[in-house]
């Protein structure tokens, strides 16, 4: 069972570390009477004199994974219990580039403030991102065996490119309606990094040489990590641990954002928004550890940078066959060709995800309201686009519903739904942006799920009340 | 618009009713993983030159190599002293009894009780069939006398001899006490000087205290035995003597674990002789035969007898020198030889001198070049192995083994591998390349083979469960007459390409 454990440990990890994709798009964008759509677009006209929450305004969770598949990886009994693992099945089931993400998003203070220009916004919060993209080789190879990539020409290649990090996030933002059709918001945001990892190179390729099955293994593996201080690398570049962490490494590693949009109303019921979020970085500049895995020159199998297996000596076959101890020496001495280096290295710069925003609104009446969006996103392994069609409308008085299908690349069945409820001053708002997923969270390709509780502090702005003093939102 | 509600509030509830089946997820029943795939692996190599093979042999010390590499096999055989000059400068042990009578002139009165000499004189001849000496430095001898005699007892000897120097070159003369009859005197370190061959002239003068027999008679009987007497050198003359010596020896070729019989071409047959004894001597080969099992008894010295002279010389001559062609059991033989070396076989009479350690020496090389036609000879060996992780394999649906064999080696090989459970005290399986399967080289190309070995599932269950292989490998060289050579191989390589479908249990891997 303990090797059952570790299967799952594996896949678990599997499933959260490589299948990041962060930052999807959101239900919560989309509903115009939720303070926190400003996220996505700065410059929105809340209709609230201010708003505020402490610790559950915002708490979001955000997976997407285009190729992973729990039910690909097992094969089922008769009672729908997984019984064995399908490599081979589950390789099929890749494509040849896959990708997840994973984020969160806390909100733990918000404040929205209308004054006599516009509305002040200020919001602190923390992060966490990950995204990695990955190839099918992995899997394929332990799937299939080396015997489908025989030849220079088709070699096994393993590609992975991972990146993440962890921050803390003061915002500070301005919305203004400029005249009645144009309005502009924008935030600055300090950011604090707390932990952050960044891939250079992670590249491993097998080759198999098809006339006498030479093995020949390339390996680069280029990696930084930006880690509290209680993680340091000694003089043997062995990783170590440094007593308990300290407060001040919370503020360590400073960085810079800013998030500007404008929305433009051609009239009454058509409306563009444009915005851009995440321009900035985070400069990582202490305690920096470069991770390196080359090939090391341990013996009799190190070629040039490679790891070259042309068989063994007989002479040598024999000692391994009839000799334990030398055989497990000699076991023991393959590791030595494949050790990860670690070094302390100099701070460095990351640029966080930025994204741009194309928005079209449709106002059917003052409760209904139709929306199309395009958004593409820089992470660190590559651009991902997304494209959404919305839903917002009021019903009973009390509920908002936003209902949005967002297609993306590899991730075509994403039909999300967001639920909102005013009771008195209270906002209480719960949202994913895959219906499906949230039944199947390990075989959906994307699961986004939000929930807060917001708060009204004040009353409604006087343009937002209809003619018996109701906002006319409910 | 309300049509449009009613649609999404359904939509939306139907999703919410979508149960959840919490088996889907429940992972502590997995047992395994289902792998399917196909390996492709180099496994091993070899690359076996005539040296590595002369290694195996254990024969490394009797080879010989040339800069281009040819090797021949090298047997030296030594015999010193076949004709020894110690052995003539020895001589057989003298016992000499003689009885002297003496007029008594106190045959009517009382002797006066007075000292009496009286003195005998001997020539004792060294017995010798081949050589006069005429000079010597003796190396050891020792005389020993009894003494009886009706003169009364006898107190002391004087010894003299005009042939018997002393260090200073007087004539020797030793005055020894007599105690119950008996004397002896050493001649270690004298020299022997002589006009007449092998003789030896004495003088004993016997002194009796006081004579009182009156008897008409006196006697001495005198018994004289020399023992150990030899020369260390001697001046004089050889005839011509003969002396027949033998020999026989068992020789080895290869271990134990070679068999089978190779036709031997171009070996040579060397003799080299050394005679001190500054005459001439010569050797006459009567016989000159090698026994090897499997294979008649023939000589390798055609026509016999043979007959060499071996002149006056302080070195080593090589006397003998001829090809020899024949057939010899891998294993090795025996050699056997019958000579007779004449010294002075002319009888020349002519004065030499000979040491003791003058001697006819004989030095017999043999060299073998490693140019042979090979019939079926056979190799076996074994091999103890551990493949405790060998039941992995089981996972295996098939594997298949592909060796190439790249050979310059002017032979064929073949080879059977029995694969041996000694608990059970079983054959579990065996492998054979029949004999002549792997290619030889007879123009000095490469020579590739190329085969395959398919082991499907019901063999890889036996082949998991021995621990013991024996090897028996088969060489030929096809009917033509090879040479070796330290710069020919064979190059092994082994690869192996395993199909596996299996679910691999995952306790089984903890």
């Amino acid at each position: 069972m303990r090797k059952i454990n570790r299967l799952v440990a594996l896949l678990a990890m599997m499933l959260a570390i490589f299948g990041t994709q962060a930052q999807t798009v959101s239900p919560v964008d989309f509903m115009r009477l939720n303070p926190y759509q400003m996220n996505a677009n700065p410059a929105t006209d809340l209709p609230y004199q201010s708003v505020m929450s402490l610790m559950i305004g915002n708490i979001g969770l955000d997976v997407q994974n285009t190729t992973l598949r729990y039910d690909n990886l097992f094969e089922f009994d008769a009672q729908g219990r997984p019984a064995t693992v399908n490599l081979r099945q589950f390789a099929d089931n890749l494509k040849e580039e896959n990708y997840v993400g994973f984020n969160v998003n806390m909100d733990l203070f918000t404040l929205y403030k209308r004054l006599n220009k516009g509305v002040l916004t200020i919001n602190y919060g923390i992060k966490a991102q990950c995204d990695a993209s990955y190839n099918d080789g992995l899997f394929k190879l332990f799937g299939y065996g080396n015997g489908a990539f025989v030849g220079e020409d088709n070699p096994a290649k393993i590609d992975m490119d991972i990146n993440a990090m962890a921050y803390q996030e003061f915002a500070v933002g301005f919305q203004r309606n400029v005249n009645e059709q144009l309005s502009l918001g924008g935030r600055a945001k300090l950011l604090f990094g707390f932990a952050g990892v960044e891939t250079d190179a992670f590249n491993v390729t097998l080759v198999t040489e098809p006339d006498s099955y030479t093995l020949r293994m390339k390996e680069n593996i280029a990696m930084r990590f930006a880690l509290p201080s209680v993680v340091y690398v000694d003089e043997t570049g062995s990783l170590k641990g440094n007593g308990p962490f300290g407060v001040g490494e919370l503020f360590s590693n400073p960085g810079f954002g800013l998030d500007f949009a404008a929305e433009y109303r051609f009239d009454e019921q058509f409306s563009a928004v444009a915005a851009v979020h995440d321009l900035g970085f985070i400069h990582w500049g202490n305690n920096n550890i470069g991770m390196n895995g080359k090939l090391n020159d341990a013996g009799q199998f190190y070629d040039n940078g490679d790891f070259l297996f042309k068989g063994l000596d007989v002479d040598e076959w024999q000692l391994i066959a009839s000799d334990d101890s030398y055989r497990e020496r000699f076991l023991d001495s393959l590791q030595n060709y494949f050790q990860l280096e670690f070094a302390p290295m100099k701070e460095y710069n990351t640029a966080l995800n930025s994204c741009l925003l194309l928005r079209g609104n449709y106002d059917l009446d003052a409760h209904n309201r139709f929306s199309a969006q395009v958004q593409g996103r820089f992470l660190g392994s590559g651009f991902r686009p997304a494209f959404t069609v919305a839903y917002c409308g009021s019903f009973f008085d009390n509920l908002n519903v936003c209902a949005t299908y967002t297609a993306m690349p590899d991730s075509y069945d994403n039909i999300g739904l967001g639920l909102s409820a005013m009771i008195e001053t209270c906002n209480i708002y719960l949202t994913t942006n895959n219906l499906i997923g949230l039944f199947k969270p390990l075989n959906a390709s994307a699961f986004n799920a939000q929930v807060g509780i917001v708060f009204n502090m004040f009353a409604p702005e006087k343009r937002f009340v209809d003619e018996s003093g109701k906002p006319y939102y409910l | 618009m309300k049509t449009f509600k009613t649609l999404f509030v359904t939509l939306c509830l139907a999703l919410l009713s979508v149960s959840c089946n919490k088996d889907h997820y429940d992972v502590s029943n997995v047992q395994g993983i289902n792998a399917e795939g196909e390996v492709l692996l180099p496994l091993a190599f070899k690359s076996f030159t005539v040296t590595d093979l002369l290694e195996r042999l254990e024969i490394q010390d009797e080879m010989e190599w040339s800069e281009s590499g040819d090797i021949t096999f090298c047997f030296d055989y030594e015999q010193n002293g076949v004709v020894k000059g110690a052995d003539l400068l020895k001589f057989k042990d003298i016992d000499f009894e003689e009885h002297y009578t003496f007029e008594n002139n106190y045959q009517d009165e009382e002797p006066p009780f007075t000292d009496t000499m009286v003195s005998v004189e001997r020539s004792i001849l060294f017995d010798s069939e081949h050589i006069h000496v005429m000079r010597a430095q003796m190396k050891s001898g020792r005389f020993d006398f009894m003494v009886a005699s009706n003169l009364g007892e006898v107190q002391r000897v004087v010894l003299r001899s005009d042939n018997i120097k002393d260090e200073a070159g007087n004539d020797f003369e030793l005055d020894l006490p007599v105690q119950n009859n008996t004397f002896s005197f050493d001649m270690g370190g004298l020299r022997y000087v002589s006009d007449t061959a092998n003789t030896l002239n004495l003088r004993c003068d016997f002194y009796v205290h006081a004579q009182h027999t009156t008897d008409p008679e006196l006697f001495v009987d005198l018994n004289i035995q020399g023992r150990e007497m030899a020369f260390s050198q001697m001046q004089g003359f050889i005839d011509r003597f003969e002396s027949r010596s033998s020999l026989d020896s068992v020789f080895t070729l290869f271990s134990d674990n070679w068999g089978g019989i190779l036709e031997v071409k171009g070996a040579r047959i060397k003799v080299s002789e050394r005679n001190t004894f500054g005459l001439g001597a010569s050797l006459v080969v009567d016989t000159a035969l090698i026994y090897s099992e499997g294979l008649p008894p023939y000589s390798v010295i055609e026509p016999l007898p043979l007959s060499v002279a071996l002149p006056a010389q302080t070195e080593f001559r090589e006397v003998f020198d001829r090809e020899v062609n024949g057939q010899i059991n891998a294993m090795g033989g025996r050699a056997y030889a019958t000579t007779n070396f004449v010294v002075n076989p002319e009888g020349i009479h002519e004065m030499v001198t000979v040491n003791d350690t003058t001697s006819i020496d004989t030095r017999i090389d043999v060299e073998i070049p490693f140019s042979f036609n090979v019939d079926h000879i056979s190799y076996c060996d074994t091999l103890d192995v551990n493949f405790d992780d060998l039941e992995k394999l089981d996972m295996m649906e098939q594997l298949v083994l592909e060796m190439s064999f790249t050979s310059t080696l002017p032979f064929n090989l073949g080879g059977d591998f029995l694969l041996y459970n000694d608990e059970s005290e079983s054959i579990v399986d065996s492998l054979s390349f029949s004999p002549g399967m792997i290619k030889a080289s007879f123009d000095g190309e490469p020579v590739k083979t190329d085969l395959t070995f398919v082991i499907d599932e019901d063999k890889m269950d036996r082949v998991t469960r021995f621990n013991h292989i024996s090897m028996n490998y088969y060489l030929d060289s096809d009917a033509h007459d090879v040479k070796l050579n330290a710069n020919q191989k064979l190059e092994v390589f082994l690869k192996a390409r395993a199909k596996y479908k299996t679910n691999v249990v995952l306790d089984e891997w903890d």
